[in-house]
């Protein structure tokens, strides 16, 4: 957890870019981005399929984040 | 020592600092009555919950949980809710705040307010991130509810939480009552009670704003060259859009580094490309890579910042050759590269008015669920058109009428909005 002394009230401390992401050099205070994905969601499926509507290639899209 | 302050960097603007920031400006501008003022500098409630979670290994561990509701002048609370470590009540008051700015600006009855959990996801499985929502959402009890204070997905929560937090929250309730409070939470999956085309919703209402902006001032979208930072779920979608519109996707930035081709990027190959290539659009064979640092000052009519905030500062701002911002990101312009901007006569569609038709989408999904309908997505497109031409006809007129820019007048609307509501209701007792 070293990344967060690094980034202050940052979402990036967590993120799977952090270490080479080229959207932005000062990693702090970010408390939004549409490219977050912690690494959590790169290495795991969705753990429940309700409808086909779900794994369609519009509902992958609906799990990337920050909808509001 | 002078000079050593002097050469310091500034620090950069804290969401809670811009917030407060904007709101006085456009406080002071119209005035606004100080009773008010002082209702609307502070949160309604600051709740904090510590709960205990069984852990795979049989431990028990205790977690910290929050929720900020800010105001509910206008209906129900609204917000999303997040799993991180930096999650604490400064964060959520500040995010709390906009979203009260944002869901009356949109017209919509919803108040605002904003929430998580103070944790790494990364640290629990799924089966403890399972157990860990729903005891939160028991632990949150009444605070939460269908008609008081409507959760949604923000970072590291998705439609899969949203479905646990339904199905905890419903199972408190009586047999009876469960079925009618399928709008605790938004943004769930679709077979749980989601919403057909919230996905692009914000996305959609980028492309419509910049399509509005269009029309207001005489200009043709088609052959417009526009560039993107950020391919998630809104630089995609709203580049999908602008597309179909006949406008040329030149340049696009992502985590991995940025590419561009001045004859147009096909979005959807790209898209493909992305998702073959583990989520990176280098190497992208019918594009050049570019230097990163180089993105914003790239020729073009349009500018959509679509990814995080403080992107375009006075460090950038002068190279900027777009006539048009269009902030899908929250935050993305600082306050004095805006100055800039707006000096030299470029347009920008705050994020407040940009951005919002992800919580419209919200919106229309808890409509649905409250009066048992489902509703096609031409359906939601047709409605989600209609929100944003009136909340974006609004600004533009109240810019006009009051001259101040287009985030000053979404501030000033929003606000009074909220004025208005207190002028008319009163205050008890």
């Amino acid at each position: 957890m070293s990344s967060m002394k690094n980034y202050i009230r940052s979402i990036c401390s967590t993120c799977t870019y952090m270490a080479y992401c080229s959207l932005t050099k000062d990693k702090n205070s970010i408390f939004s981005c549409s490219d977050y994905v912690h690494v959590l969601d790169i290495t795991n499926e969705p753990t429940l399929i309700i409808s086909n509507e779900m794994a369609s290639k519009e509902f992958e899209r609906e799990l990337v984040l920050n909808y509001i | 020592m002078i000079a050593k302050v002097a050469s310091k960097k500034a620090p950069k603007q804290g969401m809670l600092e811009n917030v407060m920031r904007q709101f006085d400006n456009a406080a002071d501008i119209i005035d606004l009555n100080t009773n008010i003022r002082k209702i609307l500098e502070v949160t309604n409630n600051e709740i904090v919950v510590h709960f205990p979670v069984r852990m795979d290994n049989g431990e028990v561990e205790i977690f910290t949980g929050y929720r900020v509701q800010h105001n509910n002048a206008l209906g129900p609370y609204k917000g999303g809710l997040r799993y991180h470590p930096t999650v604490d009540i400064d964060a959520a008051k500040a995010l709390a705040m906009w979203m009260t700015w944002k869901t009356s600006l949109a017209g919509l009855p919803y108040g605002g307010a904003k929430g998580g959990i103070q944790l790494d996801p990364n640290k629990y499985s799924d089966t403890e991130l399972e157990r860990i929502t729903r005891r939160f959402t028991y632990a949150l009890g009444d605070n939460i509810g269908p008609e008081l204070d409507i959760p949604a997905p923000d970072v590291n929560t998705n439609p899969q939480t949203m479905a646990w937090i339904l199905d905890t929250y419903m199972s408190t309730k009586s047999p009876a009552e469960r079925s009618t409070n399928m709008h605790v939470v938004t943004g769930k999956p679709i077979g749980a009670g989601g919403s057909k085309g919230r996905d692009r919703a914000t996305g959609f209402g980028v492309f419509l704003t910049i399509k509005f902006w269009a029309e207001s001032h005489n200009v043709d979208l088609k052959d417009k060259k526009f560039i993107v930072q950020g391919f998630g779920n809104v630089g995609y979608w709203a580049a999908y859009f602008l597309v179909n519109e006949g406008a040329i996707l030149t340049a696009v930035q992502d985590a991995y580094g940025s590419i561009a081709n001045e004859e147009g990027i096909n979005v959807d190959q790209l898209f493909d490309y992305q998702k073959g290539n583990k989520g990176s659009i280098l190497g992208y064979a019918k594009a050049r890579t570019i230097d990163s640092k180089d993105f914003f000052s790239l020729d073009c009519d349009i500018c959509i910042p679509a990814a995080l905030g403080n992107q375009i500062t006075p460090k950038n701002a002068h190279k900027l050759k777009a006539y048009l911002i269009a902030e899908g990101a929250n935050g993305p312009t600082d306050v004095d590269a805006e100055e800039i901007l707006l000096k030299k006569g470029i347009d920008i569609i705050p994020d407040i008015l940009c951005n919002s038709g992800g919580v419209i989408g919200s919106y229309f999904e808890w409509l649905q669920n409250r009066n048992g309908e489902i509703w096609s997505l031409d359906e939601v497109m047709e409605k989600l058109e209609k929100k944003m031409k009136e909340s974006f006809t609004t600004v533009i007129e109240t810019s006009k009428k009051r001259n101040v820019d287009m985030r000053t007048a979404a501030f000033i609307i929003a606000i009074e909005r909220l004025e208005e509501a207190y002028v008319q209701r009163g205050i008890f007792p």
